[in-house]
């Protein structure tokens, strides 16, 4: 794939973003102009985009999108649900293509087929438009060609095109002149006003009033290729084939401009000789290729005479950019590289691979001194300086790894913004199909997680707002009926606390009707009558994160068959974190995802059992307690202590793990109190020791079939620490 | 610059875009007779060619560029 087509891809994701977003502020606003233009804006850059490839259909249905806006700019159509609709269709079609060009290489089959269907759709949904057909007749003027003009075209098989540039076309960057001059075997080209020239003070610059008739010798798809981003504007009649032509590509400049300044600062970085040269060598195969691509022949001449030369390559590639562009780079959509998601690939700013150089540099550096010391053991140096000099560079070397490591973790390090940006839609979209009113409100968007966290975070948060609009929020009658506002509202946030990323899902619907979850979970056979009967309200609430419990008795398209919970729980789990729910019958619920800050180091809490240390993830770790033997209640095997008034079942590590007995006369044990998501359970371990952040790798080989095991993990002194997964335990 | 405006003639020089047309329309406003001198101008901008067209303004200098000398100058006599 070349490096060009690789670019639209990523460029085209962001664009379809950027164009989804202002999509669901103009439904929202319906005034609001900046709405507009920055959808209008998103789909002008992504049709020239388009317009670069072969790939008409897309241009196609793109400019469809484009239109129905203008209409609307214009105030012949209103946004109404249907029209956006329509536009998020045409926005989601759009992004499914892109994938397909990602894996295939080019569009699905059908895609002709499809685009004109989208835009047949968006014109209905426009209400009235009227489609743009020729009308039968509309050539004649081909059989009235003057005597002169006969002498050019007369006797010839030609391709007669009628241009009626939209009246505002000069706005979205067409200069139609130039289409024409792009017109392959040009034999005539007829200017005319549309109208009689009014007075020139009544001339509307910036209004085209110019109309065109044009004959050419080459064949229709030659011709209508020049035409392929003005599809609407156009009327293309074949009267017979001539030989083919091919027409010179019109590439879409923004693209190439921003590539080729791209280039140029490429030139402008730091590095050894080897890395400059190999860099260089790249840009001078991209900006050959663009240039040929362009059919800047003589600039391509030119960059052969300059290539050689460092200095002068930047100075001309800068050159080549800046050719082009007034310096308008607002439709560049380089110039915004922090806002953008990356989907498949890490965006980095610059800085933060420059503080990793120089940190390595470092590292260099220090490591340097080690065959200095080496040689002086050699000749005999005193052990006293020699274990100095060790001592000394091992401390520098410490130093530079922990600054290293934490600057590997920066680069990983995204705004959760990245996740939030599906729901405003999937809130859009499950709100109108349910009928229900609902408003999201966001925030904390700037928090920072590492990118593993926030691949784990994405679907259960989708998870847990679908369940909120699906079970949770009311419909508008129930609501005015429980005297609530007829709009409900679902607030996303996120923000960070001292054990790591904290996201919660708040509604203000029906909440979770504690005792319909205790028959369920009873039903089911997932808990004991009497536990459950025991259970305070809040416990009973926590029995939805139990695998195979549902709570809606409806099946919905929307949530599935409610064991999204036990999922959510799962994945949130799985990257070492906890699930919290709160809910109030009436006013709403209320779920928290816990999050560690990174996957890459666990903050574990250690315990001593029979001798050995093990782990757990402190996020699942909520008290510890010393408790006297006496309070702890026995019934069989089965023991439990009463903790906060609640009963909460004591299990003990040893047998857990089949260690004999703990023989000790102790007054006290030890008990770590632990959230399993939904249910609390003691713990005894033979004794405390202090928490440590961990490296823990997952269990490989043989050993990865033992359950019970989330990793191991090398503490500071070279013990091994076993870090437990309690759950698998149980 | 690529026009410049001498008495009543104005100079299109290289690529003309469509950023000149204010000033153009301005220039050109009530103004009896307009020359235009296309000599050394590469390309024109569909703006600024309807607004000479309005203005019924004549070549004096042929283009060089063979596409608007062909269909182009002609409609400014």
């Amino acid at each position: 794939m070349n490096p060009l087509f690789e670019q639209f891809v990523i460029e085209a994701r962001e664009l379809l973003d950027a164009a989804g977003a202002a999509l669901l502020r103009l439904e929202r606003e319906p005034g609001d102009a900046g709405a507009i233009n920055d959808l209008f804006r998103a789909l002008h850059t992504l049709k020239g985009a388009t317009g670069l490839f072969d790939m008409a259909p897309f241009t196609r249905l793109v400019h469809a999108g484009e239109d129905a806006l203008m209409a609307v700019r214009e105030g012949r159509a209103a946004v109404t649900p249907e029209l956006a609709d329509r536009l998020f269709q045409l926005l989601d079609l759009g992004v499914r293509w892109v994938d397909h060009l990602d894996a295939e290489g080019d569009l699905p089959d059908g895609a002709d087929a499809v685009a004109r269907e989208r835009e047949t759709l968006l014109r209905a949904a426009l209400g009235g438009e009227k489609a743009v057909e020729a009308p039968s007749g509309a050539f004649s003027w081909v059989d009235e060609l003057t005597e002169a003009e006969r002498r050019t075209a007369g006797g010839r098989t030609v391709t007669a095109v009628m241009y009626d540039p939209h009246p505002d076309c000069f706005f979205t960057g067409d200069d139609p002149l130039d289409l024409c001059r792009k017109i392959p075997d040009l034999l005539l080209l007829r200017i005319e006003p549309v109208e009689p020239w009014p007075e020139l003070s009544a001339l509307d610059p910036y209004r085209c009033a110019l109309r065109f008739r044009t004959l050419s010798a080459a064949p229709k798809d030659d011709v209508a290729r020049v035409f392929r981003s003005v599809p609407d504007q156009v009327r293309i009649a074949t009267m017979t084939v001539a030989g083919a032509v091919t027409a010179p590509e019109p590439v879409v400049e923004g693209l190439a401009e921003s590539i080729l300044r791209e280039q140029a600062r490429i030139l402008a970085l730091e590095g050894t000789a080897a890395e400059r040269e190999a860099r260089r060598a790249v840009v001078l195969r991209t900006v050959r290729n663009i240039l040929t691509a362009q059919g800047r022949e003589a600039d391509r001449a030119a960059l052969d005479r300059v290539a050689e030369t460092p200095e002068a390559l930047r100075g001309f590639v800068e050159g080549l950019a800046d050719a082009r562009t007034g310096g308008g780079a607002a439709s560049v959509p380089f110039a915004v590289p922090a806002a953008a998601p990356a989907r498949r690939a890490l965006r980095v700013e610059a800085e933060r691979m420059d503080r990793l150089m120089s940190l390595v540099g470092e590292l260099v550096v220090a490591k340097s001194r080690l065959p200095y010391l080496a040689r002086e053991a050699r000749e005999g140096q005193s052990f006293e300086m020699l274990a100095q000099g060790l001592k000394e560079t091992q401390g520098q070397i410490d130093a530079i790894v922990g600054e290293l490591q934490a600057a590997v973790l920066r680069l990983r390090v995204l705004p959760l913004s990245r996740v939030f940006e599906p729901l405003p839609r999937l809130v859009r979209d499950a709100a109108r199909r349910l009928g229900k009113s609902v408003e999201l409100r966001l925030s904390g968007e700037e928090t920072q997680a590492d990118k593993d966290i926030l691949d784990v975070l994405g679907e259960p948060l989708l998870h847990l707002v679908r369940n909120s609009l699906d079970h949770g929020i009311e419909t508008p009658d129930a609501r005015r009926a429980a005297g609530k506002p007829e709009t409900a509202e679902i607030r996303v946030s996120a923000f960070q606390d001292k054990n790591g990323v904290v996201v919660e899902v708040a509604d203000d619907g029906a909440g979770i009707d504690a005792g319909a979850v205790r028959r369920k979970a009873v039903e089911r056979g997932l808990i004991e009558a009497d536990r459950a009967a025991a259970l305070t309200e809040e416990e009973a609430v926590r029995l939805v994160f139990l695998p195979g419990l549902s709570t809606s008795s409806g099946v919905s398209d929307l949530s599935g068959r409610g064991v999204g919970m036990d999922a959510v729980r799962a994945a949130v789990e799985q990257a070492g974190g906890r699930v919290e729910i709160a809910s109030q019958r009436g006013h709403g619920t209320r779920v928290r995802l816990v999050l560690p800050l990174t996957m890459m180091i666990t903050r574990v809490m250690m315990v001593e059992t029979a001798g050995a240390l093990y782990g757990f993830p402190v996020t699942l770790v909520t008290g510890m307690l010393r408790v006297r033997r006496g309070d702890i209640r026995a019934v069989k095997r089965a023991e439990s202590i009463v903790l906060h008034d609640a009963v909460v079942p004591l299990l003990r590590l040893r047998r857990l793990l089949g260690l004999p007995e703990d023989d000790r006369a102790v007054g006290t044990e030890a008990v770590l109190v632990v959230d399993l998501g939904g249910q609390t359970v003691g713990l005894v371990v033979d004794g405390f020791r202090e928490r440590a952040d961990v490296v823990l790798k997952p269990m490989t080989g043989v050993l990865a079939r033992l359950r019970g095991y989330a990793g191991t993990a090398v503490l500071g002194d070279g013990q091994l620490l076993l870090v437990l997964n309690l759950r698998e335990l149980l | 610059m690529p026009i410049r405006f001498e008495d009543d003639m104005a100079v299109f020089e290289g690529a003309c875009a469509v950023d000149e047309a204010m000033e153009l329309a301005g220039w050109l406003e009530g103004r009896e007779r307009v020359r235009v001198d296309l000599g050394r101008c590469t390309a024109l901008h569909t703006a600024l060619l309807q607004l000479l067209m309005a203005a019924r303004a004549a070549v004096v200098v042929e283009p060089e560029d063979a596409f608007l000398k062909t269909w182009v100058a002609p409609r400014l006599r």
